[in-house]
């Protein structure tokens, strides 16, 4: 069933409807009601009129596949047409006062783009995870917070209760923010060692599927 | 069933003029002790040099409105740039404002904003690929239910009046005539048919 699931999916990607297989799942799903409903009515022929069930069909059909395959997306999860590009370059200003980091310069090795905010509710649990990951890859990787529309005081008191391990940014102006497409915090960006944007996450980023990301650029 | 559809007509009008949600978690003005950040994707990267001459004051300002219209607040559910008062909003408005300032026309401003965003930072789809039915979809329809309801409006019309034979009664494409006046079948075969039943029935 899943191997049938994945080629009905590309093929009907490469046909022109781009799905997955849960895409897949509907397509096959609603064709075998609309199947039910045309074998019904033919059944019931002599007492229905025939004309309007087809016709209603015919036209309840295309619109109960587009909303069903369309529902199934969150309409913030998109796909960023950052990635496989250079990392937009920024120079912004670390929160402790110390000298501008300006994002070109940081090549070399992997670098990790956090957008975050205090007033953010995922971020929190996020940043724990940020920090164990950033510790753990010490020397070998780079981590970068942004914080973005936040006043320094209510960060410096956010980050002495959730503990810190790499620079804090302040993007003023929220220009990083624009630059760099962020629809909402918190947004990840994993950048290779030539200034590659190589997978961006939407909301807050798990350990696991942040180090198979990182762990093939380190290195590079 | 006219009743059923008032109702929908109602309640899809009323649907169309809600207005969009409003927008936006609680935010907070940068700090000004902040050096101020430079991040910048230098538009002629993107887009070139600017299309048209730069503007200023009150033409600046309605240009910045016009295409500001064209833009989707990132954190909004639907709303344009020009709408909403979030901060992202705001900070997006002021990019435009700049970008107009130099000259830059709404196409290149679109595109600078999509090289960031995606196609989704526009309010409008573009006309091309499967949103061509987005915009194609409502016309098509509109014509064919026209079209429907004139060719039914004529087929009833036809029904009403027969091309031939005024020996039948008026009252042919009614429904059943009283029992004791018609002795003589109707010219309606599928009348008489039902009127046999009828009578058989009644007997």
């Amino acid at each position: 069933m899943g191997a049938m699931l994945t080629s009905l999916a590309a093929a009907l990607t490469t046909a022109g409807l781009p799905v997955d297989e849960a895409g897949a799942a509907t397509v096959l799903g609603w064709l075998v009601v609309v199947l039910g409903l045309v074998a019904l009515g033919l059944a019931l022929r002599r007492t229905m009129n025939l004309k309007i069930w087809f016709g209603g069909l015919a036209l309840a059909a295309p619109l109960v596949l587009v909303l069903g395959l369309a529902f199934q997306n969150d309409p913030h999860q998109i796909d960023s047409p950052l990635v496989g590009k250079t990392a937009p370059d920024f120079t912004l200003s670390p929160i402790d006062g110390s000298a501008p980091v300006r994002l070109s310069e940081q090549r070399g090795m992997p670098t990790v783009v956090n957008f975050w905010a205090t007033w953010c509710e995922p971020c929190k649990a996020e940043h724990r995870t940020l920090v164990a990951v950033a510790r753990r890859m010490e020397g070998k990787a780079r981590f970068f917070g942004v914080v973005y529309q936040d006043e320094v005081a209510k960060i410096d008191a956010w980050l002495d209760k959730m503990g810190s391990a790499y620079p804090q940014l302040l993007d003023v102006g929220s220009k990083a923010a624009i630059a760099y497409g962020v629809y909402g915090v918190p947004e990840t960006y994993i950048i290779d060692g030539n200034g590659v944007i190589t997978y961006k996450f939407t909301g807050p980023v798990e350990a696991g599927a942040l180090m198979q990301q990182l762990a093939p650029l380190v290195g590079s | 069933m006219r009743l059923l559809l008032l109702a929908v007509a109602l309640g899809g009008a009323a649907f169309a003029q809600a207005p969009a949600e409003a927008p936006a978690p609680p935010v907070e003005a940068p700090a000004a002790d902040a050096a101020p950040a430079r991040a910048a994707i230098d538009p002629s990267d993107l887009i070139g040099s600017p299309a048209g001459p730069p503007l200023t004051g009150a033409a600046l300002k309605e240009q910045t409105h016009a295409v500001s219209k064209l833009l989707r607040c990132p954190v909004c559910q639907g709303l344009s740039v020009a709408d909403s008062r979030a901060e992202s909003a705001l900070a997006m408005k002021a990019e435009v404002e700049d970008l107009v300032a130099q000259g830059y026309d709404t196409e290149q401003i679109l595109l600078y904003f999509e090289a960031s965003y995606g196609e989704f930072i526009r309010l409008e789809p573009k006309f091309e690929g499967v949103n061509v039915l987005v915009w194609a979809a409502p016309v098509l329809l509109l014509v064919v239910g026209a079209g429907w309801v004139l060719l039914s409006v004529r087929a009833a019309g036809r029904r009403a009046n027969p091309g031939s034979g005024s020996a039948a009664a008026p009252t042919s494409a009614n429904p059943v005539p009283t029992a004791p006046k018609a002795d003589a079948p109707p010219a309606d075969a599928e009348l008489a048919t039902y009127l046999r039943r009828v009578r058989e029935e009644n007997k």
